[in-house]
Parts: C-alpha cells; structure tokens; sequence
C-alpha cells in the first residue's frame, strides 16, 4: 500500500525530534560524562568539604553513689558563652555588648573591647546553666542576632550536697578530669570515651540523607558505688563538727568509721574541709579574710595556694601522727600473742622509769604502783607499756608493727597516701622502743590506726581499708566489686577476744568511758600524743586528742577513729574528753541506724531509768509520799488538791532521781519552764538544778559508770521553754583523763 | 538482429513480433471508496494502544513523586526528629539541674535541722522506750493487728507458731 501523505510526514516528525533529542540530551550527556567520570572525583572533594560534618559527641562523666544509690556527684550539660568577633560588626556591636552585660553580670566595655578581636572563639563565660542559656537564646531572637553569639556544649560536674563527703569525693577541674579524691583515683573510669557523628548537611544547614552517614556513639563514663553511707557520713561530719568547735581545735579534726570484718569505710570527714562545687574558693572564712588583708600579689597568691592545698588534703590518709595511747592495744595484743603477759600478769608502776639515760614519766603523778596488766590499758599507763615493750623485744615489736600494716600504705583507693614514719628493728635503741610501745615514737596515718584496730577487733585479721564498692556501666550493668578478703592473719581469734575484753572494760569504767553507751557494749581506747616534732620550732604544748573503738564488742561490727589536731578549748586536750563525745554522739546514733539495737544488762537498765508510780487522782499528799517511795521527787503545780495530770504519765520511763511533774489544775498544766544550763556540773549538780527547774535528766557517758564525771552538752538548749517534766539528754564525760 | 552473413532473412519469415509497447499508465489518482477516504483523512486512533500508554506513564510518574514525596518527607521527618531529641536532650539537662538543686535542699542535715527547729521534733530518748527482761527461749507475739491478714497469711503464720 502507498504510504500516505500523513504516515511520511509523520516519520519526518520523528526523525526531526529524535535528531533534536540526540543533539540536547547528547549536551547533557556530554556533560555528565564531563562531570562525573573526568572532574568527578574532584568535585567529589570539595562536596564533601562543604557539606560534611564532623561533630564529636561528648562523653558524660560517671555518677558518683553512696551505698544506698543516693547521688553524691553527678555531670548535667551546661553551656560555655562564646562570642564570635569577626562577626560583628559596629552596627550591633552595642547591642550585643549590652545584652549579655546583664546576662551574663560582666562589664559592657569589657564584652565591646574583646568583640573587636580578630577571631572567631572567645570564651565569655563557661558553664553557663539553662536558664541563663534560655535568655541568651530569647536575647538573640528578640534582637535577630544570627552571628556573633553562640553557645557551646559543655559539662558540668555537681556536688548536690555541698561539702558533704568533699574529703571522699574530691573535685574536678575545667576539663571535667578528676583533680582529688575518688574523682582522682577513678579518673580513667569516670571518663567515658568520646564519640564522633559524620553527617552532611546542606546550604540551609538542615541535615541531608547521606549514605555514609556514621554515627559512634559516645561510651558515658563508669559510675561508683561508694562504700560510704549517707546516714553513717551525715553523724560522722555533725559530731565532728562540734567537738571541733567546742573544743576549738586549730589544726582540723578528722574521723572514719569503718565496717571491722570488710573494711568498707562507711564514713570519712575531715573538717576543715571545702565545698567540691567551688574547689578554688578557701572555706575557712578566717583565713580568707587574713589572706585578703595580704597586699603583696605573689605573697597573696602563694598564701591562697597553701590555704586551697590545706584544706584539700585528707587529713585521715595524707598526715601521718603520734597515735599515743590508742597504740597501746597493738602493743598489748603482739605481747598476749606470743604468750609474754596474761591480764593478770602484774606490773609495778613506780611513775618513771630511766631507760637509756632518759626519764619517762608516768601520766598519772606518782605512778599506779602495783596493777595487773588489764588495769595497765584500763588507766593506760605508759610505764607498763615500756615493761611490756621491752619484754617484746626491738625484733618482735617490728615484726607486728609490720604485721599490723604500719610499715606500709594501706593500699586504699584514694590519692595521696602517706607512709608511715618509724624505726625499723635496728634502728630502735632501748629510748624509741620504750616511747614506741606506748604509742609516742612512730608516725603513723589515722586509716592505718583504724585498719590496725580492725585486725584487734574482728579475730586478727588485717583488712583491705576501700572507699568504692562497686563499678557500673552507663546501662547499671556491675563492671568490677571490690574484694573484701582481708590480707592477712595478725594475731590469733583467742587473743582478739581477749583484747575485746579488756577495751570493753576500758570503755566501762576506764580512760575510755567517756565514749560508753548503754546497751551497746563498746570497746575502747583513748589517746593523748603530743606533737614534739613542733619543738624544733619552738612551739610545745601541742596535742593530738583521739578516740579508737569498736561495738559491738563481743561481735564487732563497726570501728571508729576520731581525732582533733590541736585542741585548746575548755575540755584541755586529753583524748577523753576531747575526742570520747564525738565518738558517743556519732556511735550514739550509728549503731541502731545500722541494726544494733541496745541490750541492757539489768545493771545498765538499773542505773538508766524507772517507771513512774500511777497517782492521778491521789491528795496531793499521798501523791508525793508514792512518788518519794519509789525513789523520784515530786513538783507540784496549781492550787487544787487532788492530782489530775502528772508528767511523765503513769508507768512511762523516768530517769533515776528524776522527778515527777504533778498538775492539781487546768490552768496549770500548760506552763512551761525553761531548760537550765546543765554543763559543767557533776552528775548530782545536773540533778539538782534539774529537778529545780522542773525538767528531768537522762544521762550518757561516763556518768554511767564513774562518779567523777563533769557534764558537757544537753540535747535540749539552755533557755528553751519545754513542759515541765520533759527529759534532757546530758552527755557527761571525764576531764582529767589523759591518755 | 538478423544474421547479416547469411542468404536468406529469415526475419522475414518470423512472425513479426510486436514492439511491445508502454504499458498503459495508469492513472495517478486512485479513487478510494468514500470509507476508506473518511478513514485515511482522520489516523485511526488505536484506543488500547493509548490507554497502555497512558496507564505506562502514569505508572512511571506516579513511582517518580512517590519517590521525590517520600525522599523529601523523610528529610523533613529526621529535622523533626533531631529537633525533637535536642528538645529531649535540654529537658533532661533542665529536669537533672532540678534534681540536683531539689537533692540539695534535701539533704540529712537540713531536714534534720528543719525537723527539730520548725517543727520541734526530738530524737526518740531513752525515756521513751521500755526495756522488758526476758529469758532464753521466750518469745513475743503480736497482739494488736493494724492489719487485715489474707487466709495465707494467717496459715502461715500458724504454721510458724505450730514449729517455734
């Protein structure tokens, strides 16, 4: 069939069109084949110069816990304040400057000055919290600043509660890195590992899907579970505290409380300690204001170092001391162990005794003369000590000290343990063996002490002393547990027991009953060492006030040293008390917080309290006739005749000789007396002005079990209007104890 | 043509063949049916043929912005995500700068502090306890339930009084 007309014209259509397609699709095929295969590879670069990103993901830094998972130091994101120079420009400089002045609290003229640099990072301020980050954002917002101001991520490291634990924890520095404490220590494993996220984004800086987009992870930082617990901790510091102020100690106080079988410090203050939120900042208000009065800048500054370096150290690790008297239970348990004295095994105390041309004096004036060796830790006194170290001999003495750990660190997990310092078997001549078996020779830490007095007290095994229990990983997964295997055994479980005894006998009715509590059968000792190393220049009558125990002690749980570094108040400077309260008060509350509930023997509970005899409703007469008989007295209130009320009510606990409160009337039963002071008094002068002003007292401490003990604190203040009847609490301890 | 070299022509004896000659032309113009002319002047549009290419195309392009749609809607939807999760990310950096400044207020010396100068409470003193003597072997039951007991609850325990 002919082709039509249409059918050609048709064909040249096509052909035209290809031939037009095949000359504009070949341009750009041509320019493909250009861009891609010849300059793509090139062009490939410089693409992903432009459009990739590289940004690194911050780790967060661990958690610090307590043993109970409360958060004692944790990392939140904060924002450093940078300001971007080479962007701004004189039109906005202004602005700018004005605006972050009142955010951020700086000089204007300061933010104009540095906004004429030529750079692009200038770090105005760090750490800056969201608030403050939200007003820079709405400033920028309000005022349309794209360029000029940004803010950079950061981390932040936070103490919730201050200084509690600060010895403990220690403190970071501005690049989030441990600089004391367990920060230090665990450093590597509170630092997480850095990640990095590759993406590309376009012009508008929105991100693109990208093919090779990567994405590592950061690893967040291990966190630690402390040994240290909340409770335990919060007593330690309270008690701590006050002895240091009461007794107006110059060079700081410290004191751990550890668990005897594991050696998990469950508590460990220093005071004259500092805030971990403000490391830089000196805490002592006294020095800073000594240190701000320096007008010369280099010695100013050396001045603030020293004083920031001070109040930094841990005290229970970093210094070494004269333990004195408190050494005295090592001594006694290396010369029980290789059998050279019983308890009875009895000793004369002249008052001195000359031992290599020097004289060494008894505490007590004129000696004890004859005592056994039980009474001779039970009144401490040193001349049987120096009996006793010279039976032990130069050889065997070191051979313990080592044994007991004195001669090397403890190992614990914190930075900056000091060793000890002490003569070895042959350097001791007769004199330093003499002073060392009483505690006055070598120079020992306070976590060696207590680790020591562990190894007495749990059957003679020596103890790993550690602040961290466990490690976890960001998912709460356990990393690594601390090993609680002791390290060796010291001196055998019959002789630990012994010593157990005799350091209960102590805590009853020795030198060390100012820290006795009824029910819980504590064991004891005290200390008194002076600080002759200060001789050299020329300062004397220097003391180291200390207090080592343990309780329960016929199953020992819990151990605690406490000790005051130069204390001048009112209570002198002898172990006694100075450092027996804190440890009352502390033990006082510690001991039934962690399950050891009291157990009166019917001769604690005899000289605790009574039950007050039910008169409601008797004469007057007959009621305080009932009331003589059962051995209170009475005070009575209001002008009826009969009783309608009585406080403390009928069968309720009294102290005894306390008194019974008698109301005869309405109107009289919603007086109130005030507290009298009660310090300073014997136990009968606390009684009588007691009883004067209509309030009753419960007694602690040695009041208990010695009849020459002065009062010292009341848990009620002197002054305070209470009903009348109401108990106060009066710790009494021995002045004149020495060591 | 005819031998020259022999006697006779004999191509004058052969029947005379005729010039063939020029076949008729034929006329140019072919004269179709009126149908046909109808059908000729307006392309036959095949309808199959179309509607494949039209469903072909819409086909084709519908896969297109499909895929334009959801490459542009995926990009949109992961700047929403990581806005949502910098959202996320400064509300848990606001809720642990809270926590940390509530922890603080709480701590055991302020709520002990609180406890006993505001509110006036007191430790729990001695006096307030009741110490009771006991010998070995005896044993304490409580009498005053605060409790309802479930029936598993009250055999158990009469299993545990049954053995004591």
């Amino acid at each position: 069939m002919a082709k039509g007309t249409t059918v050609r014209m048709w064909h040249r259509t096509v052909f035209i069109l290809i031939l037009l397609i095949a000359v504009g699709f070949g341009a750009v095929v041509f320019s493909l084949v250009k861009l891609q295969l010849i300059e793509g590879p090139g062009l490939q670069e410089l693409a992903m110069e432009q459009q990739l990103k590289d940004t690194t993901l911050t780790a967060k830094r661990g958690t610090i816990y307590d043993c109970n998972m409360k958060e004692l130091a944790r990392s939140a994101t904060v924002w450093d304040v940078v300001l971007e120079p080479a962007f701004i420009t004189d039109k906005d400089r202004g602005t700018i400057a004005e605006g972050l002045s009142k955010i951020l609290g700086m000089s204007k003229s300061d933010i104009i000055e540095r906004s004429k640099k030529k750079t692009y990072y200038d770090k105005l301020k760090g750490k800056v919290e969201s608030d403050v980050k939200d007003k820079i954002l709405k400033f920028k917002s309000d005022h349309n600043i794209t360029n000029g101001i940004r803010l950079v991520e950061n981390y932040k490291r936070y103490y919730p509660y201050g200084q509690f634990a600060s010895t403990v924890l220690g403190f970071t520095g501005t690049d989030s890195q441990g600089l004391a404490g367990v920060e230090a220590q665990y450093n590597s494993a509170l630092t997480g590992t850095s990640g990095r996220l590759v993406t590309a984004k376009n012009a508008v800086g929105t991100n693109m899907n990208f093919q090779y987009e990567q994405e590592v992870p950061a690893k967040d930082g291990n966190s630690l579970v402390l040994t240290i617990d909340e409770v335990v901790q919060h007593y330690v510091e309270k008690y701590l505290a006050e002895g240091a102020v009461n007794n107006k100690v110059k060079n700081r106080g410290c004191a751990i409380v550890m668990n005897v079988k594991t050696g998990a410090i469950l508590g460990m203050a220093v005071k004259g300690d500092f805030d971990p939120n403000n490391p830089f900042v000196i805490s002592d208000s006294s020095k800073k204001s000594e240190i701000d009065k320096i007008s010369d800048k280099a010695q100013k500054s050396a001045a603030t170092q020293q004083a920031l370096q001070e109040q930094w150290r841990n005290k229970c690790i970093s210094d070494t001391y004269y333990p004195g008297s408190v050494f005295k239970m090592v001594t006694g348990s290396a010369a029980m162990e290789e059998g050279l004295v019983k308890e009875n095994t009895m000793f004369n105390c002249p008052g001195y005794l000359e031992i290599g041309g020097s004289k060494i004096h008894e505490w007590h004036a004129g000696g004890f003369g004859q005592l056994s060796f039980e009474n001779g830790i039970c009144k401490s006194s040193n001349i049987v000590f120096v009996q006793v170290g010279k039976m032990l001999g130069a050889q065997l003495f070191y051979k313990y000290f080592d044994a007991f750990g004195f001669a090397d660190k403890t190992g614990i997990d914190m930075p900056g343990e000091s060793r000890s310092l002490y003569r070895t078997a042959d350097q001791m001549r007769p004199v330093d063996l003499a002073c060392a078996a009483f505690g006055q020779s070598n120079k020992i830490t306070p976590i060696q002490m207590i680790t020591a007095c562990c190894a007495v007290a749990n059957g003679g095994y020596l103890v790993q002393p550690h602040a961290v229990s466990e490690i976890l990983d960001s998912s709460g997964n356990i990393v690594k547990t601390a090993s609680t295997a002791p390290k060796r055994q010291v001196i055998s479980g019959d002789t630990s027991k012994r010593m157990c005894k005799i350091l209960q006998k102590d805590a009853t009715s020795g030198t060390a009953k100012s820290g006795y509590i009824a029910g819980y059968r504590v064991a004891g000792k005290t200390g008194t060492s002076e600080k002759t190393e200060l001789e050299a220049k020329g300062q004397t009558g220097e003391y180291i006030a200390s207090y080592c125990g343990f309780a329960p002690a016929d199953d020992p749980q819990i151990a605690m040293l406490v000790f005051y570094d130069e204390p001048h108040g009112p209570n002198g400077y002898y172990g006694s008390p100075v450092a027996g309260p804190t440890f009352l008060g502390a033990m006082t509350q510690i001991l039934p917080y962690l399950g050891i509930e009291p157990k009166y023997s019917s001769e604690e509970l005899g000289k605790l309290d009574g039950k007050a005899p039910d008169v409601v409703g008797k004469t007057v007469a007959d009621a305080k006739n009932a009331i003589s008989k059962a051995g209170f007295s009475a005070k009575v209130y209001g002008s009826g005749s009969k009783i309608i009320s009585q406080i403390p009510e009928p069968g309720k606990n009294i102290p005894k000789n306390g008194t019974v409160v008698l109301f005869t009337d309405m109107k009289s039963s919603s007086q109130t007396v005030a507290v009298p002071d009660l310090t300073n008094l014997s136990l009968s002068e606390a009684n009588e002005k007691a009883a004067d002003a209509g309030v009753n007292i419960s007694i602690e401490g040695a009041a208990l079990t010695s009849s020459s003990a002065v009062s010292s604190s009341q848990d009620v203040a002197a002054g305070t209007k209470v009903q009348p009847g109401t108990v106060v609490t009066v710790v009494f301890s021995e002045k004149n104890q020495v060591a | 043509m005819a031998n020259q070299g022999s006697a006779y022509n004999f191509e004058l004896f052969e029947p005379k063949s005729h010039p063939r000659s020029a076949p008729p032309k034929r006329p140019n113009v072919i004269h179709l049916p009126k149908e046909k002319l109808e059908e000729n002047r307006r392309p036959k549009a095949k309808a199959v043929k179309l509607v494949s290419f039209l469903l072909v195309f819409a086909v084709v392009s519908g896969i297109a912005v499909t895929f334009v749609n959801g490459e542009v809607q995926l990009t949109e939807l992961s700047g929403q995500i990581e806005s949502a999760e910098k959202a996320l990310h400064e509300q848990q950096n606001v809720n642990s700068q809270l926590q940390i400044k509530l922890d603080s207020k709480f701590s055991m010396g302020t709520v002990e502090n609180y406890a006993s100068k505001n509110l006036g409470m007191k430790k729990t003193n001695r006096s307030q306890v009741t110490a009771v003597e006991v010998s070995k072997g005896d044993k304490s039951q409580v009498v005053a339930k605060t409790a309802v007991e479930s029936w598993l609850e009250r055999a158990w325990n009469a299993i545990k009084g049954f053995l004591s």
